[in-house]
């Protein structure tokens, strides 16, 4: 039999419906208690007035746990009858837990007895229809199918399953157990759920008890929702009787009985919640998109049931678009309800403006009061823009209602759902005010006036999870809404009244709030912070958030924060308050001494700062200046030793001295060269780099090489003598244990000599601007020049040795390395000042040298091999090249040019 | 698994349901695990019979009488082997009965039983025990006439009683209901509909009930008998003034049939509507119903024809 998967039948695509959580037992805990409320229930109304408290309440709590658990054992068998093929003992059970729910003596545990009930019902739903697929189309989920595509068989079956639940005589167990089996009517007719909704539906008018009616519906509802999306008029109608039926929740006897059970009544009418959800939820999800359905709910609302329950969930559920599009009408009917106007009122008498007797709880008691109706008013205005002019009438409304309510942790519930609103829609000044009367209402209150308060002090009212978060949480959460909506984190967190609030907050917040700022402010798009009061504030935010690090933390999360830490210390740039930057970058040091990134990070830092300092005062002489300058290197000075890879702190030593050079700090300059230069002999042989172990010899050469460079600039010692840094650079080279076929040592000795040469010129290549260099100093003087040849005949000597240790290690590698070390050998003397016929002729072995194993190496057919043909080709090819241009110049004396010409002749 | 032979009928309408005259088709599958079987002939037999009780007591369904209405048989196989396994015999037969006499529907009651069956019987000679395997037929006639929709109001209202003060001096209940049948006349493979509403109610609602009653008469005694077939609830609790709800009933498919009436026996139904209240009281509203058994149309719940 041929599946043909046709497109007809309401069946409409459910998934995105299955998003909507209402009903869901994770749903539903909210809505109950957990704990027993502390004036416990009694079970039958007599036993109040006989048993003893405390038996009342043993009684109490062990039938309800028994029907919890009864109810779980239950779903546990029918799994296991199903499993046995046992389909009437499935059945039974099925109704028996249908049962459970026609007990209504416990309001508040009622949604979770609900949750677990509506399970077995959907198990079982699921069962018979996957079994009724299978028997059709052998599979269990078969997708769409219309009633011809089905065979007689299995029609048979699907009629005799309905003709069996329609004969359960008590209506409950058959209206929850027939919306469960809704799907096998798809066996049997076209378009078959619509009919069937609407009876059922109507069905549930005849349950008396408005909470179980209320909850039959509800779930009839979800299961309407999960097959059909059309037919919004059912379910409006549906709405409606909800609405009348839920006047019998609210009768006089209504309310008599929950005293008699002593269950507060606004609580109680909370249990309702699920329902109203489920019922406008089903409403709003079957509306044409364009009806308007928020106007159509707040008619009913006038109209039938002008109850903050309604409107709280009309408001909940609503898209936040059409909220927004009412938002003055759904303000006015908040102020118009009961229970807010009874609230205004008794603030009025506090406030001693009306001779009122004194307040009276209100007459008609009100599910939610008016700080949960605007804190979901809130957050729909916050999720989406109302009316420009608008804007501001709504802000002041809301806050002339909301700065009334004198409990901080109701006060809060609004202030955090609205925080946003100033932000998203209206300008910095309004967050401020709102700020300001944020922190008006903390201050006078009594939970945050101990710092050290460790017990979360409970709200006043706990029926959902959200209300269960202490004052102090609902502060934390504001700041940090605050801090993430806020498009400048740098602005609002000069506002000195969020830095006020925030020293409210204790620990736990603090940390989150710390972290959030932080991360906001070291975004790029941010502005720099400029001033101090700012910067220590950041700063005081920055340890709370991070000082919990500790040896046990990841290592990746340590960079990660060591990354955030480092951006936001760049960004804090105080101009011309030096001295405050400087106290900055101390203090961030002092707290923070794990992070590595960092501590190298703030050395750069107060180098830039040293320079721009130089910057300020033109380059000139200033007592001031010198003074905190020293300072600033006596910071760098003490850090970098205990910085861990050697290559960093070579790398800073190198950034430091340059700043001490430059600030003409000369003592200083010295001893920081001196330290550079005794941190060669620590750098290690190998390093890790990602998964391999590398060798560091060619991150040193780098790193020498710019030592030489900076050394050329750095003036001689009064006493030791002009070279005495270099010739300490050449005893630390030489003395370097450098592996053994490494050309690193050669390449070094020439640039060395390629220094040295530098250093003898009549006017070097560069200065630095403050400080006089070896050449203004020494000026060529015949002592200089010729203990400086002495020192170059020195190098070129141990570069000769070098390559002749190399040649004797008989390796291809080692002979790369001679190869290089004589190229670069060549290229320092061709360029070198002096060009005796001994180094012509050093030149021409050299290069001959190099042709030999250029030779050598093409003829190896490795890769590797070709790669080094390939470099010193290159490397010849260019010095071929100098020497060719070189020969070529008109001025040069007849000697070199014999020379040169020499050298050509022996390369052709 | 036992190595027993066993024979089994497997008919073609899985709901086994049949009108007069129409064929009757099937396998009659014989399972001879082991060896072969032989037999003395294979035959079906279709029967009909109906059961008369006068009365609804014990001593009544002693001396209940039994009359066969209809009987078909037919020989499948002469006497001869069957092979080891799995064999199957189809047969056809159309349930034409003797001129004059006529097939009622199936129909189980508690004074009158209208029973089908259709038996394949398996001799296997004097001294082995004959296979045998019955299965019920559902009979059904299916009314020619177009019946037309008789809708009922009827209402519940203590005016109609007269108002005796209680005795303690105290003030009578009172109340009214009102409600509506979608036809009085009613096609049994559809459910009972109507609806019913709470005008007012000085005592507080247990439930609202329908109570299906079948009546039948035995002529040659004159003997009646009211019974409840089933009570659907339609309401649980207390309901507020105005709440309106449903009656939605599906009739059960081998305890209602057809209204009949012949010269042997009468069959008729009823449905009662009744309101209990808190304190054990209640009212009842009593409704003759007409049952009748329409053509279906195409693509409805039952199977094809």
């Amino acid at each position: 039999m041929g599946i043909d998967f046709k497109t007809q039948g309401d069946y409409e695509d459910p998934e995105s419906f299955s998003r909507i959580t209402f009903l869901s037992p994770e749903h539903l805990v909210k809505y109950s208690e957990k704990d027993m409320p502390s004036e416990r229930f009694i079970l039958r109304l007599e036993k109040l007035n006989n048993a003893d408290v405390k038996e009342q309440e043993e009684i109490l709590e062990l039938s309800f746990q028994d029907v919890i658990e009864l109810a779980e054992k239950r779903k546990g068998e029918l799994v296991e009858a199903w499993k046995s093929n046992e389909k009437v003992k499935s059945l039974k059970i099925v109704i028996q837990m249908t049962k459970l729910l026609t007990d209504v003596t416990y309001p508040y545990l009622y949604p979770r007895l609900f949750a677990l009930v509506c399970q077995c019902l959907d198990i079982f739903g699921d069962r018979v229809y996957e079994r009724l697929c299978t028997l059709a189309f052998r599979t269990a989920h078969p997708g769409r199918f219309s009633p011809a595509e089905v065979d007689s068989k299995t029609k048979e079956t699907a009629q005799n399953w309905l003709l069996k639940i329609s004969s359960i005589r008590e209506l409950i167990p058959r209206i929850f157990v027939e919306a469960s089996l809704l799907r096998v009517f798809s066996f049997l007719i076209e378009k078959p759920y619509t009919h069937t909704l609407k009876r059922l539906l109507a069905q549930t008018n005849g349950i008396g008890h408005p909470l179980i009616s209320a909850y039959a519906r509800a779930y009839i509802a979800k299961k309407g929702m999960e097959v059909t999306r059309k037919d919004g008029d059912m379910y409006k109608n549906n709405f409606s009787d909800f609405l009348f039926q839920l006047n019998n929740a609210k009768s006089e006897k209504r309310q008599a009985e929950m005293e008699s059970l002593k269950v507060e009544f606004s609580k109680y009418l909370r249990v309702y919640s699920p329902c109203m959800q489920m019922c406008i939820a089903s409403v709003i999800k079957s509306s044409k998109p364009s009806d308007d359905i928020v106007e159509y709910l707040l008619k009913e609302h006038k109209n039938s049931c002008p109850d903050s329950l309604l409107l709280f969930h009309l408001i909940e559920v609503s898209p936040a678009d059409l909220v927004v599009k009412h938002a003055e009408e759904i303000l006015s009917r908040i102020k118009a309800d009961a229970g807010v106007k009874a609230f205004l009122e008794a603030a009025k008498v506090k406030k001693g403006e009306e001779d009122v007797a004194p307040q009276q709880p209100a007459k008609e008691p009100t599910a939610y009061g008016i700080h949960r109706l605007l804190s979901v008013f809130g957050s729909k205005l916050c999720e989406s823009t109302p009316r420009d002019d608008l804007k501001m009438t709504l802000l002041n409304e809301v806050w002339k209602m909301a700065t009334k309510i004198s409990n901080v942790g109701d006060y809060l519930l609004v202030a955090d759902s609205f925080i946003e609103y100033p932000i998203k829609h209206c300008t910095d000044r309004e967050t401020e005010i709102l700020l300001k009367d944020i922190t008006k209402h903390v201050s006078s209150a009594p939970e945050f006036e101990s710092t050290t308060a460790l017990e979360p002090i409970p709200l006043v009212d706990e029926t959902t999870t959200r209300d269960k978060a202490t004052p102090m949480n609902l502060l934390g959460s504001l700041l940090v809404r605050c801090a993430r909506t806020h498009p400048s984190m740098g602005t609002l967190v000069s506002f000195t009244l969020f830095q006020r609030l925030a020293a409210y907050l204790d620990d736990a917040e603090s940390k989150e709030l710390g972290a959030m700022i932080i991360r906001s402010v070291a975004r790029p798009s941010d502005p720099p912070i400029t001033d101090s009061v700012t910067s220590h504030f950041l700063f005081e935010m920055a340890k709370k958030a991070f000082l919990w690090i500790d040896s046990l933390t990841h290592q990746d999360e340590i960079n990660s924060i060591d990354q955030l830490l480092c951006s936001f210390a760049s960004k804090v740039n105080m101009g011309r308050d030096i001295e405050q930057q400087l106290t900055f970058y101390v203090d961030m040091r002092r707290v923070f001494p794990k992070f590595e990134n960092l501590k190298c990070n703030l050395v750069l830092y107060v180098n830039s700062l040293i320079m721009h300092t130089l910057k300020m005062t033109r380059y000139k002489y200033s007592k001031r200046a010198q003074s905190f300058i020293k300072s600033c290197l006596s910071y760098s000075h003490v850090t970098i030793p205990s910085v861990v890879s050697c290559s960093q702190r070579i790398r800073l030593l190198i950034s430091t001295s340059a700043a001490a050079l430059w600030s003409g700090l000369l003592g200083q300059a010295d001893v920081l060269l001196q330290l550079l230069i005794t941190q060669i002999q620590d750098m290690p042989a190998t390093k890790v780099v990602g998964n391999d172990t590398v060798s560091t010899d060619e991150e040193l050469v780098e790193l020498i090489s710019e030592i030489i460079s900076l050394l050329v600039v750095a003036p001689g010692h009064p006493t030791l003598g002009p070279f005495m840094l270099f010739k300490g650079l050449i005893t630390m080279v030489n003395e370097y244990a450098w592996p053994k076929e490494s050309f690193a040592k050669g390449v070094i000795l020439s640039r060395l000599i390629a220094g040295l040469c530098a250093i003898g010129q009549r006017k070097l290549p560069y200065h630095i601007r403050t400080i006089d260099s070896n050449d203004v100093l020494y000026v060529q003087s015949e002592e200089y020049t010729k203990e400086l040849g002495e020192l170059i005949g020195q190098v070129v000597e141990l570069t000769y040795e070098e390559i002749r240790k190399l040649r004797i290690i008989n390796t291809i590698e080692a002979h790369k390395c001679v190869t290089v070390v004589s190229l670069w050998e060549a290229e320092t003397l061709l360029s070198g000042p002096v060009l005796t016929i001994n180094t012509a002729k050093q030149i021409t072995k050299c290069l001959k040298q190099a042709e030999k194993f250029q030779e050598e190496f093409k003829t190896k057919q490795a890769a590797t091999f070709l790669a080094h043909a390939d470099t010193i080709t290159l490397h010849l090819k260019n010095l071929m090249k100098l020497v060719k241009d070189k020969a070529e110049k008109p001025d040069t004396p007849p000697l070199i040019k014999g020379i040169y010409t020499h050298i050509t002749k022996v390369k052709d | 698994m036992s190595a027993q032979p066993s024979v089994n009928i497997v008919l073609k309408r899985p709901d086994r349901t049949y009108t007069p005259g129409a064929p009757v088709n099937g396998f009659v599958i014989i399972d001879s695990p082991g060896q072969q079987m032989s037999h003395n002939g294979i035959n079906l037999l279709f029967e009909g019979v109906l059961t008369l009780t006068h009365g609804i007591d014990a001593a009544a369904f002693s001396q209940s009488e039994q009359s066969q209405t209809a009987k078909i048989q037919i020989e499948l196989a002469k006497a001869g082997k069957l092979p080891k396994g799995q064999t199957e015999i189809p047969f056809e037969f159309p349930l034409q009965t003797e001129k004059g006499v006529t097939l009622f529907e199936t129909y189980h009651g508690i004074m009158i039983n209208i029973r089908y069956s259709l038996a394949v019987e398996i001799q296997r000679g004097v001294f082995s025990k004959s296979l045998r395997k019955t299965v019920e037929i559902i009979i059904v006639n299916y009314s020619q006439e177009i019946r037309s929709l008789q809708p009922l109001e009827f209402e519940m209202s203590s005016d109609k009683r007269k108002k005796i003060a209680d005795k303690s001096g105290k003030e009578p209940p009172t109340y009214k209901f009102r409600g509506r049948i979608d036809s009085r006349i009613c096609n049994v493979v559809e459910p009972f509909t109507g609806e019913i509403e709470v005008i007012h109610s000085s005592l507080p609602i247990r439930s609202i009930e329908l109570q299906l009653v079948r009546v039948e008469t035995v002529v040659s005694s004159g003997k009646k008998g009211e019974t409840e077939i089933q009570n659907i609830q339609i309401a649980d609790g207390d309901l507020l003034h105005g709440t309106k709800m449903p009656m939605h009933m599906i009739l059960p498919r081998l305890f209602t049939c057809s209204t009949m009436k012949s010269e042997l026996f009468e069959l008729q139904f009823e449905v009662n509507v009744v309101v209990l209240f808190q304190d054990q009281s209640l009212v009842s509203e009593n409704i003759p119903i007409v049952f009748y058994r329409s053509k279906p149309r195409k693509n409805t719940v039952w199977t094809d024809l």
